[in-house]
C-alpha cells in the first residue's frame, strides 16, 4: 500500500485553489512506492482509484457472476423469514394504553401475549412479470421462534390489497388450497388483466385462526407486480466472437420505449457452475429485434471457463419514467431540463417499474477453448479519464495543507 | 505580482474553458472543491424543503455537522411520502440526481464525499446502481453508510415500522419501499460501479424494546461464536440496531441472520454473502483481522478514529454498538476525525 503521507510537499497550490475556487495546473503525482498495490479496503484516494481500477477491469455490463452471488442468481426472489403473528386486537390495546400516558415501549409490553405462534410465506418469487406469471406462496405456521412445530390453521379470507398510489383498493380475494394436515396452505394468483390496480406492491393478506387459540390473526406478505410488459424476449438467438468476447445476440420484441436494464447470467454447463452476470442499461424501442449481451473474454480467463455455456435468467426491468427516456441515461446533459422538471412533477403518481414478460428461457452455446478469449482489460476513454481524476484527485488528497485545514476546522465551534 | 497572478488566473481559466469545451474525457480537472453530502433517511417531511442546503434545515440529522475542509450539504428528499427510487421529486432518486450533478460533476472542479443514513443510502446505491457513472464525469470517493436500509426492514415487512422512533401510528408511503423483497428487487445492490459502500452497521440491544422487536421480527441464530452485542433471545442472538438488521446495514446480499459484517472489498473476499464493493466502516485496514480470519500486511491508517467510534466498535464482529439513530453521530464523528486524506 502507498505510504500516502509521504507527498505533501508538491501540494501548496491545493488550498490556494480551494480559497480562490478556481482551476489550477495539473500537479505531477510524485513518485510512489508500489511495492505493495494500494488496496480497495482503504478509504484514501488511493483506495477509491484501486476500486475503480478493479471494477472496470470488466466492463460495467459484463461481470463475474460466483456461486455466492445469491441475489444475482435469485434474480425474481428474495428470501422470506418468519414473523410473529400478532392478533389483530393487540395494536389496538396499545395504541390506548399510550394514549392514556402509559409509556410506548411499555404499552406495548402489556398488550403483548406471552407467547406468539409465527408464520412464514414461501413465494416461489417476488416479482410478477406479465399477466401470464403466478404468484405461488405457501402459509405455514409454527408454535414460536423457537419452535419448528407446525400448527394447525384454517384460512377464513385471502385478499390482495392494491398499491397505495391507487388508493390501497382491494382487489378481490385469492384462491388458495391447503394441505389435508392443515398446517400449509398455497395462495396462487396471477393478475386478471394489465389494470393498473393490479400494478406495483401489492399485499396478500390472509386472516386465519390457529387451532387451540381464540384470537383472529392476519398475515400478510407483499411483492410487485407488472401486469403490462414493456416487451419480451422471443427466445431466438445468434452467438458470435468479437474483439476476444462472447457476444449473444438475443431476440427482443419491445412494446414502449424505455430505459431498461437488460440482464441475464451464463452458466458453465459442463460445471454447472455461473460465470457472468450481463447487464446492459439501454433505451429499448419497438423498433428493436435484438439486444447484444457480451460476455467479456478476461473473465473466461481470469477463472478459467470453458467449453459450453448456458445463458438463462434473463430479465428486463425497465424504469417507468415521467420524462424522457434519454434525460434518465444522460442526466448530466440534460442537467437543465431535470431541474425544471423536478420544479413542476406530474400531479399523479405511478409505481416506479415495468418489466419485461417473465420467460424461463435457456440458450445453449457452442463449446469454446478457453484460449481463444481475450485476457485483456476493459479499455474506453471515460474509464481512462476516470482513472486520471481520480488519480489526481488521490494526490491532492495527500496534502499536508488539507490536513491542517481540516484540523483548524475541527478547532473552530460548529 | 499582482500582475503575474492575473495573468495566470486568466490562463487557468483559458485551460478550464478548453477543458469543458473538449468535454471531460480528454482533459480531466483539478479537483478544487470538495462536497459532503448528507442524505437523510426515513423521516416525516412535513414542512422540509426539498433539494441540497448547507444547513440541516429538516433536523433530520439532529444537527450534526461533519468537521470538513470542504463544504457540507444537507441533501433533502421526501422520505415520507415517496419512495427512495422514485424518479419523480421529491422522491429520492430524482433529488439525488439533481444533487450530484449540481455538487460532483469533476467538470466543475468537484469531488463528492457521501454519508447517508438509513433509507438514505438506499436511495443513493439506487441512483448509483441505475446511473452511468463509470462513463461519467462526476466523482464520488467514497460512501459512509450508517444503519443502511438498502436491503430493507422487516418491520416494513410487517406493518411496525410506524411504531418506531417516536412516530407512533404513523406510517409513510416510503415504507412500502422499505419491504425487504422491494428494496432488494429495486436494483442491482452489487453495481456500484466502483465507489465502495463502507457500512456502519449497528448491533446492540441498546433501544427500547428491544426483546420485543428484535426477537420477533429479525432473523436470529444460535451456536457458538455469536456476536455477544447482539439482542439475546433465548439461545439465540439477533443482530440489529432496532430498526433494521445486519444483512441490510452491512450489505449482505440475502435476507438472512448474520452476526457480523464482512467485505468484499480487497484483500477481503467475503464468499458468505456481500454485495460487491461493500465493506465495513473503516476498513482500517488490512492490519484489522477480518471476520473471515485474514489479515493484511501494512497499516497506513488505523480506525475507528472518533471516541465515538472508538467506544461503539465491536472489531470481532466489524461491527458498532449503535441503535438506529446513533449511526448518524458515528458516522459523522468518523468523518470528522479522520485524517484528511480519507474525509477530507
Amino acid at each position: 500500500m502507498f505510504d500516502t503521507r509521504k507527498n505533501v510537499s508538491l501540494f501548496g497550490l491545493v488550498p490556494l485553489a480551494l480559497s480562490l475556487g478556481i482551476g489550477t495546473p495539473p500537479v505531477q503525482a510524485a513518485p510512489q512506492n508500489d511495492t505493495n498495490p494500494p488496496s480497495l479496503n482503504d478509504a484514501s484516494g488511493e483506495g477509491a482509484l484501486a476500486a475503480f481500477e478493479r471494477f472496470t477491469q470488466y466492463p460495467p455490463d459484463s461481470r463475474p457472476l460466483n456461486t455466492w452471488n445469491w441475489d444475482l442468481l435469485h434474480p425474481w426472489s428474495t428470501e422470506t423469514s418468519p414473523a410473529p403473528m400478532i392478533p389483530s386486537r393487540v395494536a389496538s390495546q396499545a395504541e390506548s394504553l399510550r394514549a392514556s400516558g402509559v409509556p410506548q415501549d411499555q404499552a406495548w409490553r402489556a398488550a403483548m401475549p406471552a407467547s406468539l405462534p409465527q408464520y412464514q410465506f414461501e413465494l416461489n418469487k417476488a416479482i410478477l412479470a406479465g399477466t401470464d406469471d403466478e404468484l405461488r406462496a405457501t402459509l405455514r405456521v409454527t408454535a414460536g421462534p423457537d419452535s419448528d412445530t407446525p400448527l394447525h390453521f384454517q384460512v377464513t379470507k385471502a385478499e390482495l390489497i392494491g398499491d397505495q398510489v391507487f388508493g390501497s383498493a382491494h382487489l378481490g380475494s385469492v384462491p388458495f388450497s391447503c394441505d389435508s394436515a392443515g398446517s400449509a396452505c398455497t395462495f396462487r394468483w396471477r393478475a386478471p388483466s394489465t389494470d393498473r390496480q393490479n400494478w406495483g406492491v401489492l399485499e396478500l393478506q390472509v386472516t386465519a385462526t390457529v387451532d387451540g387459540m381464540h384470537d383472529d390473526f392476519v398475515v400478510s406478505q407483499s411483492f410487485y407486480s407488472s401486469p403490462m410488459v414493456a416487451g419480451k424476449f422471443t427466445g431466438t438467438f445468434r452467438e458470435r466472437l468479437a474483439d476476444g468476447s462472447l457476444v449473444i445476440d438475443a431476440g427482443v420484441s419491445v412494446q414502449r420505449r424505455m430505459a431498461c436494464f437488460l440482464s441475464a447470467n451464463l452458466f458453465s454447463a459442463d460445471k454447472a457452475t455461473p460465470t457472468h452476470h450481463v447487464e446492459r442499461r439501454l433505451i429499448v424501442d419497438p423498433s428493436m429485434k435484438t439486444v447484444s449481451f457480451t460476455f467479456f473474454g478476461k473473465i473466461f480467463r481470469d477463472f478459467g471457463h470453458e467449453g459450453t455455456f448456458r445463458l438463462q435468467d434473463f430479465k428486463g426491468q425497465c424504469e417507468n419514467l415521467a420524462y424522457p427516456p434519454e434525460w434518465f441515461m444522460d442526466s448530466q446533459t440534460y442537467q437543465a431540463q431535470m431541474l425544471a422538471f423536478a420544479n413542476n412533477p406530474p400531479p399523479t403518481r405511478e409505481p416506479g417499474r415495468i418489466y419485461f414478460a417473465y420467460n424461463q428461457l435457456i440458450y445453449v452455446t457452442h463449446r469454446y477453448r478457453n484460449s481463444i478469449f481475450s485476457d485483456r482489460e476493459w479499455t474506453s476513454p471515460e474509464r481512462q479519464s476516470k482513472v486520471e481524476l481520480l488519480k489526481k484527485a488521490a494526490t491532492d488528497l495527500n496534502s499536508q495543507a488539507l490536513e491542517e485545514r481540516k484540523q483548524q476546522r475541527r478547532s473552530q465551534p460548529q | 505580482m499582482a500582475t503575474r497572478m492575473a495573468r495566470i488566473r486568466v490562463l487557468f481559466s483559458v485551460i478550464a474553458c478548453l477543458s469543458f469545451a473538449q468535454g471531460w474525457a480528454q482533459v480531466p480537472a483539478q479537483i478544487t472543491q470538495i462536497n459532503v453530502l448528507m442524505i437523510h433517511g426515513r423521516s416525516d417531511s412535513s414542512g422540509e424543503q426539498f433539494g441540497w442546503f448547507s444547513t440541516d434545515q429538516h433536523n433530520a440529522w439532529g444537527g450534526l455537522k461533519p468537521v470538513t475542509g470542504g463544504n457540507v450539504w444537507y441533501v433533502q428528499w421526501d422520505a415520507w411520502n415517496r419512495h427512495f427510487d422514485d424518479t419523480t421529486c421529491p422522491g429520492g432518486e430524482c433529488i439525488i440526481n439533481n444533487a450530484v450533478n449540481a455538487l460532483c460533476n469533476s467538470t466543475n472542479g468537484q469531488e463528492c464525499w457521501i454519508i447517508c443514513h438509513s433509507a438514505g443510502c438506499a436511495a443513493f446505491e439506487n441512483y448509483l446502481a441505475k446511473s452511468n457513472y463509470a462513463s461519467n464525469s462526476l466523482l464520488f470517493a467514497h460512501v459512509i453508510a450508517a444503519e443502511s436500509a438498502a436491503g430493507g426492514s422487516e418491520l416494513a415487512d410487517n406493518g411496525v415500522l410506524r411504531f418506531i422512533g417516536g412516530l407512533t401510528g404513523q406510517s409513510g408511503a416510503i415504507d412500502d419501499s422499505l419491504k425487504t423483497s422491494y428494496a432488494r428487487g429495486a436494483y442491482n445492490h452489487n453495481n456500484m460501479q466502483g465507489v465502495v459502500v463502507r457500512g456502519v452497521g449497528g448491533a446492540t440491544d441498546n433501544y427500547a424494546n428491544h426483546a420485543l422487536i428484535a426477537c420477533l421480527f429479525f432473523p436470529r441464530q444460535s451456536g457458538s461464536g455469536t456476536n455477544s452485542q447482539c439482542t439475546a433471545c433465548g439461545t439465540s442472538r439477533e443482530c440489529s440496531d432496532g430498526v433494521v438488521a445486519l444483512h441490510s446495514s452491512c450489505g449482505h446480499n440475502r435476507k438472512a441472520s448474520f452476526q457480523g459484517c464482512n467485505s468484499t472489498l480487497a484483500p477481503h473476499t467475503d464468499t458468505a454473502g456481500t454485495f460487491d464493493f461493500h465493506g465495513w466502516w473503516v476498513s482500517d485496514h488490512e492490519c484489522n483481522p477480518g471476520i473471515d480470519g485474514s489479515v493484511g500486511t501494512s497499516c497506513n491508517w488505523s480506525g475507528p478514529y472518533s471516541s465515538t467510534g472508538s467506544s461503539r466498535w465491536n472489531s470481532g464482529f466489524l461491527t458498532y454498538r449503535n441503535n438506529h439513530s446513533d449511526g448518524k453521530q458515528t458516522a459523522v464523528d468518523e468523518y470528522s476525525s479522520a485524517p484528511a486524506a480519507l474525509c477530507p
